[in-house]
């Protein structure tokens, strides 16, 4: 199999592994986790579509206009994903954070209000 | 003028934000009142101004060069001015029905509808793929907060933790379906994105497949509205009136 296509591999093959973790988790950092672990497919995604093989860091003070470079608009994107993610993700953690307070376990199935 | 209902809200939500701790109550309901009123107001003058064609603005004058767009853009059609205006009036009214409804409110509550409220009309109004992406992410992020607004209850932080697991894959979906799309077309603004596909392939059918799975999750669509019911129970009334817009 050509190299070129490993990248988007192991993007799907993340991908994959975050859903099915967070679709079965029982706990609920693990689950946060397993969101993280979702959101870095999609940083391997983009910086695999903006990658140019034997391109440079797209910065131009010491090399010459027109040297073949890798696209710096998907790395733009991806530390936009970084940062927007990292929002959530702390979000998410301060949640998991109060769950445990008020229940004593991060067991998801605690959190349910009873039912008669 | 067409950032204007955009900007209002961000920058009232940061001014309250630094000194909504030090003001009294009265104080932040009213400068939060007067930003969501002032962007309701430009919402509508943009949607009458839309109607004769649409309105582009260059954000931080990045105009296109020789048809390629870097820079983001903001292009204002009736429908979108329409979704903001609709926004402005609904958060208003949150707004008015909060200073009744609750009598402990912090001023983070009044920071957190003006993001969302933001991040709504940002929705509306912009014309690239990946600023619709970001404005997704912090739309969702003010809403996943004021979720579990009434944080002392378990039954609001359940409903809070799935509301933002379940949208934030799907807001994954949507950026991989946005990165597929970059990777086909090169470009990022919707107009260029349109003039680039020549027609639907496997690809593009993929990457559509997942946008649209995404923002279904988001509006709680039928296949996906599962979440919908936990986060609606919990949230409170002025908070809830507002997500599904």
């Amino acid at each position: 199999m050509s190299p070129h296509f490993l990248p988007y591999l192991v993007a799907a093959w993340l991908l994959l592994c975050g859903l099915y973790g967070a679709a079965t988790s029982k706990n609920l950092v693990h689950l946060i986790i397993c969101v993280a672990v979702l959101q870095t497919s999609t940083y391997v995604l983009l910086l695999a579509v903006g990658y140019v093989s034997g391109g440079v860091a797209p910065v131009f003070i010491d090399a010459p206009p027109g040297t073949r470079a890798v696209d710096p608009v998907v790395q733009a994107l991806m530390l936009t994903d970084v940062v927007v993610e990292a929002t959530v993700i702390a979000l998410l953690l301060s949640l998991a954070v109060q769950a445990h307070k008020r229940t004593g376990s991060l067991d998801p199935d605690q959190l349910r209000p009873l039912r008669g | 003028m067409e950032a204007l209902p955009i900007a209002l809200p961000l920058l009232a939500a940061a001014v309250l934000a630094a000194i909504g701790s030090h003001v009294p109550r009265r104080v932040s309901d009213a400068i939060a009142l007067l930003a969501t009123a002032a962007s309701a107001v430009f919402s509508f003058v943009l949607l009458a101004r839309s109607r004769h064609g649409m309105l582009t603005y260059w954000l931080g004058g990045w105009q296109p060069r020789q048809g390629v767009a870097i820079g983001i853009v903001l292009a204002v059609d009736p429908i979108g001015a329409g979704l903001a205006a609709l926004s402005g009036v609904l958060v208003f009214a949150a707004l008015l029905f909060a200073m009744r409804l609750f009598d402990d409110v912090h001023a983070h509550f009044h920071v957190l509808m003006l993001a969302f409220l933001g991040a709504l009309c940002g929705f509306g109004l912009t014309g690239d793929l990946f600023n619709l992406f970001v404005w997704f992410e912090l739309m969702s992020a003010a809403g996943f907060a004021l979720c579990g607004y009434k944080i002392e209850e378990t039954a609001s932080i359940q409903g809070a933790i799935n509301f933002a697991v379940v949208n934030t894959i799907g807001a994954f979906l949507v950026l991989t379906g946005i990165a597929l799309l970059y990777g086909r077309t090169g470009a990022l603004n919707l107009v260029q994105i349109g003039r680039a596909l020549p027609g639907a392939d496997g690809l593009v059918l993929v990457s559509f497949a997942l946008i649209a799975c995404g923002f279904l999750v988001k509006g709680a669509m039928f296949p996906f509205h599962f979440w919908l019911a936990d986060a609606h129970a919990v949230a409170p009334t002025p908070c809830a009136s507002c997500s599904p817009a």
